[in-house]
């Protein structure tokens, strides 16, 4: 009897234990360690600077463009898009995001009642859909400056990415398998650049870590000459290995946020930033 | 049964896409539009199972383009090249579907 009662005991704490052990909470812990330990010198709070926290020069640089930021333009149109803007129905953003601060911390979140995860981007075109408004384009342009003054007032607020619930785990697990996965003609996933490779060059770049990659979007690129959203980013990724890159706000690519915004849990917003 | 009643259907457009363009083409050699047909299919599946390279479609346009003016070798070359991305594609797809997993930081 005793015998039983220990079985079935021991039975149910390795049960307990893979669902404690395996799900979202566990990987990001692991994923974090991971570029903790790679990289003790760095300040756990820096990886929100990508490259520059890993390359002293570079850093050097960065901050010098930071004094006179190319993305300010951006900021300052997009809050004139978002305080300006009237739908045909008379209403503005303003309906949809109240005074637009300290909102992109709500941003990526699984929508229950849509099974789908929403992003800040998608967001600002529901709105405008809801309103009567076409739908801006999703990389660049209008929608990114809006997305850059949403991010300016939400800077220093907590990255708290919530997965809870079933659709949302599967959400999940579907943006870790796309992280995760080998794509295009070179045969590269992205951790095969962002994580084992971070701190690498890559031809005249320097590979940035995975940890804290969502926190500064959008970016104004130099080599774009304008500024571009996270999924903007994702595409030219994808071109990079050769692999067929998806339009913004794909499935694939808000899976994609929600898994890497989880990752990134706990450091801060500080977009929008600027990138060579 | 309703599976192999839609892929019978399948099948049966596209012999008649085959049939059609076959029938317009201008060349001596009919193969080009089954083969060009056939990789543009399996690029589409690749493409459903997520891994579409950047250049298929792109390659498999320009050999349509030389085949109309009938550059037949070049046609042949670029049809042959997006033939085996297509393949290639589809392999790591499946090949991938097995492996990510092993990928993942623990
Ligand atoms: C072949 C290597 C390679 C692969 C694979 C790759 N990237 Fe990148 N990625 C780069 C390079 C190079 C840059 C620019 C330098 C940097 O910041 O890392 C970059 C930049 C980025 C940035 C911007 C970083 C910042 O601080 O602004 C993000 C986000 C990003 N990649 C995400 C991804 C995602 C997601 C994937 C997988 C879909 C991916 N990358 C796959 C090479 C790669």
């Amino acid at each position: 009897m005793k015998k039983l009662v220990f079985l079935i005991a021991s039975l149910a704490l390795a049960l307990y234990g893979t669902i404690l052990f395996a799900g979202p909470e566990v990987e990001q812990a692991a994923f974090k360690a991971y570029f903790h330990n790679k990289f003790p010198d760095v300040d756990k709070a820096d990886f929100i600077n990508g490259v520059y926290a890993l390359d002293k020069n570079a850093r050097e640089q960065w901050v010098e463009i930071e004094e006179f930021p190319p993305y300010e333009i951006a900021i300052d149109e997009g809050e004139l898009l978002f305080n300006n803007t009237r739908f045909t129905d008379g209403k503005s953003y303003g309906h949809c995001f109240g005074t637009g601060q300290h909102l992109r911390k709500k941003y990526p979140y699984f929508d229950e009642e849509r099974a789908q995860v929403i992003t800040v981007e998608l967001a600002i075109n529901d709105c405008r859909e809801k309103h009567g408004a076409k739908p801006l384009k999703y990389k660049i342009g209008d929608l990114a400056k809006i997305s850059a003054y949403l991010s300016y007032h939400s800077r220093g607020d907590v990255i708290d990415v919530i997965v809870s619930g079933s659709a949302a785990i599967q959400a999940y697990n579907k943006g870790k398998e796309y992280y995760y996965t080998k794509r295009g003609q070179l045969n590269f996933a992205c951790v095969d650049c962002h994580v084992s490779s971070a701190g690498k060059r890559l031809r005249t770049e320097i590979l940035s870590p995975s940890l804290g990659h969502v926190s500064h979007f959008p970016v104004y690129r130099l080599k774009w000459g304008s500024i571009g959203t996270l999924h903007r980013r994702f595409s030219g990724c994808n071109s990079q290995v050769r692999a067929k890159s998806q339009p913004g706000q794909s499935e694939d690519y808000r899976n994609l946020e929600f898994f890497l915004s989880y990752m990134s849990n706990d450091l801060k917003f500080n977009g929008p930033g600027v990138r060579r | 049964m309703t599976i192999s009643i839609f892929s019978t259907l399948k099948l049966f457009i596209f012999g008649l896409c085959v049939f059609a363009l076959n029938a317009t083409a201008n060349s001596t050699n009919p193969d080009f539009n089954t083969i060009w047909l056939e990789a543009d299919s399996f690029r589409k599946e690749a493409g459903i199972q997520g891994h579409e390279w950047r250049d298929t479609a792109k390659i498999l346009l320009r050999a349509r383009k030389e085949f109309k003016v009938s550059n037949n070798e070049k046609a042949f070359v670029l049809l042959s090249k997006a033939r085996a991305e297509s393949i290639a594609a589809l392999a790591q797809a499946a090949r991938e579907r097995k492996s990510w997993e092993r990928r993942v930081i623990k």
